[in-house]
């Protein structure tokens, strides 16, 4: 088994997200990523279908059979629910290890003078 | 397609330079989601917005689709293929480097390097000749050797179907190139020191070897 885990770029893992509420075609995929990112990601349709295409040729997603004709919608399948919950699971233990160091406190509790 | 293709016709085209099989499957979504976006804006300046996004986010996605695609065939080019094509460009590649160096030096200088020790045995017999001779000899070898173990189609099959082995083909022919200019260059048929003054002496050449001069020439270059 492997021992290590690469994280997933920060666009995959926000298509992830976006389509763990349900299953969405291209436009509501951006839309979702960009509310769930307060703004930040602002994908282009490029980008975009560059990032589904190698999530699907990774089988963390699937097309939906017989969606509609113009507007295809993706799905997260098996393998993608289980690599959105080992994201997710490395993230809550880096929260859990940030919160035990009192980071954020320590963040803007500081002048900040130690980083330079 | 069609209501998208006259919507867009520019941006179509544009998709077009996609390669075929991402074309096939993501082009007609790809104008479907950027219609969609058009549709979604409300004034015009968001449209232009989109607009602009599109004009950097498609160049730049098309070249990452085209390396990728020629990317696959990489995939399953065998390791001995891509080996020895990396070893035969490094082999070439002082070959090519001491042109240019020679080329730099006239158009600063005006002034070559035929007299520097670039120019002089052993180095000039390295360069010119040893060198490009191994990247023939290895690249011909990986070559033949994925002929041999390719054996499920016919030999012509074989031979023109370079998806595989166009890595190992390449610098054969490049150095075979740089054989053939050497070995009819009229400066190594006469020897006069000048051992790159390209095939434009190919007539001085075919007098050096009428006159039997060609292979008291190889012999001093060896």
């Amino acid at each position: 088994m492997k021992r290590t885990m690469n994280l997933l770029p920060q666009v995959s893992f926000s298509i992830l997200m976006a389509l763990s509420l349900k299953p969405r075609h291209g436009y509501e995929i951006m839309q979702q990523v960009q509310d769930d990112s307060l703004g930040k990601i602002k994908l282009g349709p490029g980008s975009l279908y560059t990032a589904i295409k190698q999530l699907k040729e990774d089988d963390y997603i699937e097309e939906v059979p017989d969606s509609d004709i113009r507007r295809r919608y993706y799905r997260l399948s098996k393998k993608g629910w289980d690599r959105l919950n080992g994201e997710l699971e490395y993230f809550d233990k880096t929260m859990k290890i940030a919160r035990q160091r009192k980071v954020f406190e320590a963040f803007l509790g500081s002048d900040l003078t130690w980083i330079s | 397609m069609d209501k998208l293709n006259k919507r867009f016709p520019i941006y179509s085209k544009m998709i077009g330079l996609y390669p075929a099989g991402y074309r096939k499957e993501y082009g007609r979504q790809i104008l479907q989601t950027t219609a969609d976006m058009l549709d979604n804006s409300v004034s015009s300046g968001s449209k232009a917005r989109i607009w602009l996004k599109v004009a950097v986010d498609l160049p730049l996605n098309i070249a990452k689709q085209q390396i990728q695609y020629s990317g696959v065939y990489m995939k399953d080019t065998p390791s001995y293929i891509k080996t020895t094509s990396v070893i035969s460009g490094l082999l070439l590649l002082p070959f090519f480097i001491a042109l240019a160096a020679n080329g730099l030096d006239k158009a600063i200088n005006n002034h070559t390097l035929y007299n520097s020790w670039l120019w002089r045995r052993p180095v000039l017999g390295l360069w010119v000749l040893y060198l490009p001779l191994t990247a023939f000899l290895l690249a011909g070898a990986s070559y033949l050797l994925y002929l041999i173990r390719h054996r499920r189609t016919s030999w012509l099959k074989r031979v023109l179907d370079v998806k595989h082995s166009w890595p190992v083909i390449i610098p054969a022919v490049i150095a075979l190139g740089i054989l053939f200019i050497i070995a009819f260059h009229d400066s190594v048929q006469c020897w006069v020191q000048t051992p790159t003054h390209l095939v434009t002496h190919m007539q001085q050449a075919w007098r050096c070897s009428v006159n039997n001069q060609s292979l008291p020439a190889f012999r001093k270059l060896l």
